[in-house]
């Protein structure tokens, strides 16, 4: 009965939301006012109106928080100097025949460290791409400026992150109250300004927090309240309802029915959760899931150790998220990155510091998969860049546009990355 | 109010738990002991519908009525309120001087704090504030406090040496200056190692410009981004403050001082002014006189007060008006709040809705909730979105509505779990209120915590919906308890209570 009557408002609301929104375009037709053309509860960036266009892929972000150690993740075993400057940690060559674990040979010279192999698999199967030697211009090797940076999209002016200003810009008819989803208690903040994300810790606890024979009638009383004055909490409020009711409906029972299992720790359940999202088929757009653990200045490990555990369950992960969603990963893409890479030189703690360029992933049906994008720049001291580190010859947002305009549809590239004019790397097949 | 005798057996608390921090001494000794005598209960016809100004002020001037506040202030009548406040030295207020006593850090110079814990440091700081906000009766400071910490916006994670530095800013920037002249203020925080650091003024030397606090300062801290300058004028306001900073040793130390070897003693032409070469410390005061002094200055610090504490969209006949007082007075906050707070355009104001921060503070303080040292707190507050101290971005957390519509759940349950006691060390005392309101049925308890919460009894329909959902039965029977808990829980996450 409740969910009855809650229904029928949230379609009432969302008819009145359409004719609303069709007169302040209409308005701002006739005034030129970029404000005004927004509903009250966007955000109110300085854009103009949004492309509208149909739905593309959903976006999972993954985001590596502390530095990845790129050169351990996608490994250069073709450049000499990675292992003349990585004598302890450096992952062995694919034929090193006096290591039992080895890199996993992608293409000739880059290669996989071994905990990630499942994902060897799913690149020969042409669903994955890596890109080498990318990053962001930021210089600071700061976790926080470069992660403010990287996530923001945009150098100076704008507080909004890329994200965000990609859902605004594009009005996909997507009215779902889950279009972006951040997992975790806060939203990230490439997700910054987009005021209709969700940030979920667990759809099983995306509801209200009372006694079970009660919540129903708490629920239809609160509904209740909020219908009584029509403004922006109504509608907030409705979204949270319908949230609550779509995320009430999803079985997180369910297995990935291929037999591999998402890890235990946070980022296997994380991606899960993403995938039953995906697969009830809710209207997300966007997913943000960030994973920590890899600021490693000591004792990272080689093969084993610290951060082949952490690879591990990124291995895994992915590997559980691509089986389980199956033919659906045509129409999903998924990307992984992370602020900075680290320092060549292994430190004297057998770990390494803040370095510059790292690697990025890419995953689904769309991507141009098999290959590792990368204009490699070598090793060698003259090579490098600031204190010693990678340099970077392929900017992050030539990766993010790729994705962006190839695989989500949205052309605004120069609102999402302003001063930026990306470089389309053939990474993303165009939607068709 | 405390007499003098428990205020030395709140010392005596103090001392054997000097570990805790400032809100579990406080606490349980002041908020019981603060209850009125007696409280009143709003009949259907006491309360109108209409917003009154006194509730207005208690909510956006500060962080929402404790009980009994509202009848005080009501008694008073509005302007005595607004002298009252705005000079909080004469306020008596043991919580606040026991919050203040009981801090450790706020009492060390950079030197010691930086041997300290960085998260002790921000554990006092966001907890002190908590504190504060929740318990002192300078409520307008606090809520003053946190307009400028939104102004002058620090981010705590910018490094590791943050929390002490912001720790400083807040003792010796924001707080002396809340209530003062704008120039005082904006010449504290162009001395505050927090804010170089955090705007990056640390790197702007004359070999390579770091342009970043020149134009916040600009930008955000005075002139408003459509004052008029150029980005010439960013870059010549960066010269003036090349070498401007911390010295690069002395991070821990945190001295801030111009070094001359850093320092662009060239000529420079900013805002259309010549400042001739040869100058260091004395044309970055005359900079920031200039820009205290702009017009536009005065117009960009009245929009922003007239926001927050009137209108998303600032009535212009106010904020012309609050501009010329800060002309007139040499930017003299209070003089500019006063104004505000008696205008005709804060009486007849429109609704605004509460930023996170607020709605928690004054849930707590409407059913005079009793905080121990929590630290489901922090956690609830950066589920709601808004851990203080923790807005990246130079521009501070957002203040409008419709910035902070969209995260409703939190705010139910955070409304849910307080009440039914499921936040550890926060205890509303429900039983205590009901006894000292003197209710004993459904109809008046739901009055009661109306009043508590809302200020006015329900309207007729409202009271319908409240009473439908918690049934006749005597309030001794378990059920009935259980569902009027939900009512007030329900109260607090009710529109009414979201919008101020």
């Amino acid at each position: 009965m409740q969910t009855q009557t809650f229904c029928d408002e949230y379609a009432q609301v969302s008819r009145r939301g359409f004719l609303a929104s069709g007169l302040q375009s209409a308005a701002a037709l006739l005034f030129g006012n970029q404000i005004a053309a927004l509903p009250d509860w966007m955000p109110r960036f300085a854009l103009a109106d949004p492309h509208v266009g149909p739905r593309g892929d959903t976006l999972v972000c993954i985001f590596l928080r502390g530095g990845a150690d790129g050169l351990n993740i996608v490994v250069p075993h073709g450049d000499e100097t990675y292992y003349q400057k990585r004598p302890t940690i450096g992952i062995p060559r694919p034929d090193d025949n006096s290591a039992e674990v080895r890199t996993v040979d992608l293409d000739g010279f880059f290669g996989l460290h071994p905990a990630l192999a499942p994902l060897a698999e799913i690149y020969r199967a042409g669903d994955m791409a890596f890109i080498h030697a990318t990053g962001s211009p930021d210089e600071t090797r700061s976790h926080f400026e470069a992660m403010d940076l990287m996530e923001r999209g945009a150098v100076t002016g704008d507080y909004s992150g890329w994200l965000a200003r990609h859902l605004a810009t594009l009005d996909t008819g997507n009215e779902s109250a889950l279009r972006a989803v951040g997992v975790g208690d806060m939203l990230q903040a490439s997700l910054t300004g987009a005021v209709s994300a969700t940030a979920l810790q667990s759809i099983a606890e995306y509801h209200l927090q009372g006694q079970d024979e009660r919540v129903g009638e708490m629920q239809a009383l609160l509904q209740a309240l909020y219908a009584q004055n029509e403004d922006i909490l109504t509608r907030a409020a409705n979204q949270t309802m319908a949230a609550i009711e779509m995320l009430g409906g999803i079985d997180t029972e369910g297995g990935t029915g291929n037999g591999r299992v998402y890890p235990e720790r946070d980022f296997g359940q994380a991606l899960q959760m993403v995938a039953h999202l995906i697969k009830a088929d809710v209207g997300v757009e966007v997913a943000c899931v960030d994973v920590g653990g890899w600021d490693t200045h000591v004792a990272q490990g080689s093969v084993e150790g610290v951060m082949a555990r952490n690879l591990d369950d990124v291995g895994q992960g992915l590997a559980a998220f691509y089986e389980d969603l199956g033919p659906q990963m045509d129409s999903v893409t998924v990307v992984v990155m992370s602020e900075f890479g680290r320092r060549v030189q292994e430190n004297g703690g057998l770990g390494t510091d803040h370095g510059h360029g790292n690697m990025m992933m890419a995953m689904g049906g769309g991507i141009n998969g098999g290959k590792v994008f990368a204009n490699w720049p070598g090793l060698h001291d003259e090579q490098l860049d600031g204190p010693g580190d990678l340099a970077i010859t392929t900017d992050y947002r030539d990766v993010l546009g790729s994705i962006i305009q190839n695989r989500l549809n949205n052309p605004r590239l120069t609102d999402i990355f302003p001063n930026y004019t990306v470089n389309d790397l053939g990474l993303a097949l165009p939607n068709s | 109010m405390l007499s003098r005798r428990d205020f030395l057996k709140l010392g005596s608390v103090t001392a054997v738990t000097a570990t805790a921090t400032a809100c579990s001494v406080v606490g349980r000794e002041v908020a019981q002991r603060d209850l009125p005598e007696s409280l009143s209960v709003p009949t259907p016809e006491s309360g109108g519908t209409a917003v009154n100004p006194i509730w207005r002020i208690l909510n956006r001037a500060g962080y929402g009525p404790r009980p009994g506040d509202l009848e005080r202030v009501t008694a008073m009548g509005m302007a005595a309120y607004v002298d009252e406040q705005l000079n909080p030295d004469a306020i008596d207020d043991p919580a606040a001087d026991l919050i203040e006593r009981n801090l450790s850090l706020y009492h060390m110079d950079i030197g010691q704090l930086t041997a300290q814990e960085e998260k002790d440091a921000a554990r006092e700081l966001i907890g002190s504030t908590i504190a504060r906000a929740l318990y002192s009766k300078k409520q307008l400071y606090e809520a003053m406090v946190e307009f400028w910490s939104d102004h002058f916006n620090i981010y705590l994670r910018k490094n590791q040496f943050m929390p002490f530095l912001k720790i400083i800013d807040d003792r010796d920037v924001i707080r002396p200056h809340a209530l003062g002249k704008f120039r005082d203020l904006l010449t504290a925080s162009a001395h505050s190692a927090a804010m170089l650091v955090y705007l990056d003024n640390v790197r702007n030397s004359k070999e390579s410009p770091n342009e970043n606090y020149a134009r916040e300062l600009m930008e955000l801290h005075t002139l408003g981004v459509h004052a008029g300058y150029t980005q010439q004028d960013v870059q010549e306001l960066a010269r003036i403050l090349t070498g401007w900073g911390v010295r690069p040793r002395g991070l821990r130390e945190g001295r801030v001082f111009l070094n001359e070897n850093r320092h662009d003693f060239g000529e420079k032409k900013f805002l259309d002014r010549t400042f001739p070469a040869g100058r260091g410390q004395e044309e970055i005061d005359e900079a920031l006189d200039l820009l205290a002094a702009h017009p536009a200055t005065a117009v960009f610090i009245a929009t922003k007060l007239v926001r927050r504490f009137v209108a998303d969209d600032p009535p212009a006949s106010l904020v012309e008006r609050v501009a010329q007082t800060f002309r007139d007075t040499d930017g003299d906050i209070k003089a500019m709040l006063r104004l505000i707070f008696l205008s005709d355009e804060f009486a007849a104001a429109p609704l605004k809705l509460k930023r996170p921060f607020t709605y928690m503070i004054s849930a707590l303080r409407a059913i005079n909730t009793d905080l121990g040292r929590s630290r489901q707190i922090g956690r609830w507050l950066e589920m709601l979105g808004q851990p203080i101290f923790l807005w990246p971005t130079p521009d501070g957390y957002p203040d409008t509505s419709d910035a902070w519509a969209a995260n409703l759940l939190p705010r139910w349950n955070f409304a849910l779990n307080l009440v039914h006691n499921q936040i550890p060390r926060a205890t509303p005392p429900l039983e205590k209120l009901v006894e000292v309101g003197g209710v004993d049925t459904v109809d008046g308890i739901l009055d009661l915590f109306s009043g508590l919460v809302n200020g006015r009894s329900l309207d007729s329909e409202t009271q319908n919906l409240f009473t439908a959902y918690v049934g006749n039965g005597p309030i001794s029977q378990p059920e009935t308890r259980q569902r009027l808990q939900d009512a007030v829980a329900l109260m607090i996450a009710s529109p009414t209570f979201q919008w101020t």
